[in-house]
């Protein structure tokens, strides 16, 4: 048994752990600032300060940024945080790294509840505490991460429903799995997916009809300012743009092939396959997500060593008998559901969702090691080592060889080039070489363009149809910034302008020799290499 | 000599309880892809040591090279740490189920080229085979034969159709566990069985 106080020395020592795992130079940018963390960061900063997002919308209920609408709650959440620091890369993180913190706490408690084990919660809370997977999305601003603290900590109270049977428990889980739900896309499949199958799964369930329908009623007035753009593209067109049977995402020539009775083979034998790789040990403990943007070199969401643990957890979960079984393998089940139904294999950010599940499995299996470690003591050492080493060699990883292998997929170089472009004369024309147009939410956050020039040219554009108009994009040109496809070999020559270039796009020698062309910075890479140059015209 | 044969036969008959076994098993190798597209004598058992220890090294030297060769690097980044992770990967491919029912997806939208080895009712077959309770006779003969062949696969490195066919033979049996519970099935639930069978083993000719 172990003491009260040597259990809350424990959980506090393993979050305390956690935290340093998430919060440790958690504003640094050395492998880059993505653009959907600047474009959360961005909003936050724009309501706080306006009271509107970047395109000029009062308070609304959808953000948009690219061609992506996005929950709100990390947004609103982040206002407080930005409040105090400002506009800072730290901010804009911050609330992620904190709900990975708090998310051990509840990882602790839903495995008690779960399987009234101490032992195993502590585990439970340490596999979460040490996981890749979860001190990755922690150490950016991931909405998810927040998203996944929110329905854990709805399970949690529905499983305090479950074995106290108090309505206060139903009604406070139901608020947190809302919540989930405004923080991100996933949960808005899994959350009501879970809901009515655990309903339905509750034993003489008619009886509880009262109960389920002040339950539904909660839940639709707390969703209802979402519910009321459901028919909008606001609402459906990032499902519709990633989903699995969306042209865009299916292998080139993969639907042509098909005829009507064979696409009805095809499809679901996709989306089993796509479904059974988030189980698949290669993906969880090997190879991990497909973009790079989303690893961590060298390491999958889950460490090695987890892998019999994983295995000795699925055995001992088949072979235990616990209240809350079917709860439980619920949300194993159904989590990796929206982000198999996506064309992407293995999204490991569609699917954090599965992160606690998995985490827990895990724990269980740690669990039984350690029972079997206590007949061999010296073994306990071995452990301890293999887990220092891998957790040490993962924080190399991220820390140092993560900005010099992923530095593109994380937009370096932007708050360099913002730097640079702040302290240049006003009357220059600034011209960024960007086929995507994305980098302009960089120039923003930054402060480089200010907020109210944008917000009026970007509310131009949606027109009053800031909703429904998921196909008009944001503008290119924002007072004297452009962010657009260069014509080199025709703009070279304008007046007043700078260029700035990926060092992919433009090699030295289309500029170098040229004396019209002036090289004011080469920005480069964590590993030294050019990223990009801005380049001024000479008049 | 026939004694011999004899008491052979009965061993084998023995080993697989009953003939019923014996004919699924023929069966699931008679309807498995796997086995239609097989090469024979395709197999590697070249282990390539000195070839990736040397790549190993390379990779190395570049990660060193960027990191400034400080003390964590040379504890995080080792050749032998670069190699048996790199066979690990392959070792771990082949524990992945998916990529035996499902071959061309998802690993073909990264470019891996595959073809199908199993029907995805098989899988259910797998699945159901896991609930036959002959299983347990087996399941140590499994474990161990699995055991050997992914320490082989560690070794040599089997990725590729031909050389991973050995995974197969698990697969098959506990196939063949499934089918046999079907086939103990009410005279109704066979039949719809075996017509989507035959329906996804038409639906795969007529792609393929």
């Amino acid at each position: 048994m172990i003491s009260k106080k040597l259990k809350f020395l424990m959980i506090l020592l393993i979050i305390f752990l956690g935290a340093c795992l998430r919060f440790y130079k958690l504003g640094e940018t050395r492998q880059g600032f993505f653009r959907d963390e600047a474009a959360l960061g961005f909003n936050s900063w724009s309501v706080l300060k306006t009271g509107a997002d970047e395109y000029g919308q009062k308070l609304p209920v959808f953000f948009r940024s690219f061609e992506v609408f996005f929950m709100p709650a990390y947004v609103y959440l982040s206002t407080p945080i930005f409040s105090i620091f400002g506009p800072t890369e730290l901010s804009t993180r911050f609330l992620s790294a904190l709900s990975g913190t708090i998310l051990i706490l509840i990882g602790y408690f839903v495995t008690k509840e779960l399987f009234k084990s101490e032992k195993i919660g502590l585990l439970t809370a340490l596999v979460i505490s040490l996981s890749p997977w979860s001190i990755f999305y922690s150490r950016g601003a991931f909405e998810g991460n927040l998203s996944l603290l929110f329905f854990s900590l709805g399970f949690y109270l529905w499983l305090k429903f479950k074995n106290t049977q108090k309505n206060g428990f139903f009604y406070a889980s139901l608020i947190f799995f809302v919540f989930s739900m405004y923080s991100y896309q996933a949960p808005r499949l899994i959350v009501p997916f879970f809901l009515i199958a655990s309903v339905l799964l509750t034993r003489k369930w008619l009886g509880k009809f009262k109960l389920w329908f002040l339950g539904g009623l909660l839940v639709s007035l707390l969703y209802f300012p979402v519910l009321i753009y459901s028919t909008s593209p606001a609402s459906y067109h990032r499902a519709y743009g990633v989903s699995l049977f969306s042209a865009r995402t299916s292998l080139p020539g993969y639907n042509q092939k098909l005829g009507r009775w064979q696409y009805l083979y095809l499809v679901p034998r996709e989306f089993f396959s796509l479904y059974l790789h988030y189980f698949s040990p290669s993906n969880l403990f090997g190879q991990s997500d497909y973009n790079a943007q989303r690893t961590v070199p060298n390491y999958s969401v889950f460490y090695l060593w987890q892998l019999p643990l994983f295995f000795l957890g699925i055995q001992k979960l088949l072979k235990i008998k616990f209240k809350n079984r079917q709860a439980f393998l619920l949300w194993l089940l159904i989590s990796p559901l929206s982000a198999a139904l996506t064309g992407d294999p293995f999204h490991t950010y569609r699917a954090i969702l599965f992160l606690m599940p998995v985490s827990i499995v895990i724990g269980l299996g740690f669990g039984e090691i350690v029972e079997y470690f206590k007949k061999f003591k010296s073994l306990f050492l071995l452990l301890i080592l293999i887990i220092s080493y891998s957790v040490s060699s993962f924080v190399f990883n991220l820390l140092v060889m993560m900005p010099i292998v992923n530095w593109r997929d994380w937009d370096y170089g932007y708050k360099e080039i913002c730097q640079a472009v702040k302290v240049l004369p006003e009357n220059l024309r600034i011209v960024v070489d960007d086929p995507n147009t994305e980098s302009y939410i960089h120039f923003l956050f930054y402060g480089v363009v200010p907020i109210k020039e944008y917000q009026k040219t970007a509310s131009a554009i949606v027109d009053g149809e800031y909703y429904s108009s998921g196909n008009k994009l944001r503008p290119e040109r924002i007072g004297r910034f452009e962010f657009r496809k260069v014509d080199w070999p025709k703009e070279r020559g304008d007046k007043n302008t700078v260029f700035i270039f990926p060092a992919t796009r433009l090699y030295p020698s289309e500029f170098a020799s040229d004396p019209k062309l002036q090289l004011i910075k080469t920005i480069y890479t964590p590993g030294a290499d050019p990223a990009f140059y801005i380049i001024k015209t000479i008049n | 000599m026939f004694q011999n044969m004899n008491s052979k036969k009965n061993v084998l008959k023995e080993f697989f309880q009953n003939q019923s076994l014996i004919s699924c098993l023929f069966l699931t190798i008679i309807i498995t892809p796997w086995f239609w597209f097989l090469r024979p004598g395709k197999i590697f058992f070249n282990p390539e040591f000195k070839k990736d220890i040397q790549e190993a090294r390379l990779t190395v030297i570049w990660e060193r090279g960027e990191t400034s060769n400080t003390f964590p690097t040379t504890l995080f980044s080792n050749w032998p740490v670069v190699f048996i992770r790199r066979r690990l990967v392959i070792v771990m491919e082949n524990l992945d189920i998916g990529n035996y029912f499902f071959a061309g997806h998802p690993r073909a939208r990264v470019g891996v080229e595959e073809k199908q080895k199993f029907f995805f009712f098989q899988f259910l077959l797998l699945l159901i085979g896991f609930t036959n309770p002959k299983i347990k006779k087996y399941a140590k003969y499994l474990l161990g034969y699995l055991a050997v062949v992914l320490l082989a696969d560690f070794i040599f490195k089997w990725r590729g159709f031909n050389e991973t066919f050995l995974f197969s033979v698990p697969l098959l049996l506990v196939i063949s566990l499934g089918m046999e519970k079907i086939f103990q099935l009410p005279k109704k639930w066979r039949f719809i069985f075996s017509s989507l069978a035959g329906l996804e083993i038409v639906a795969f000719l007529t792609i393929f």
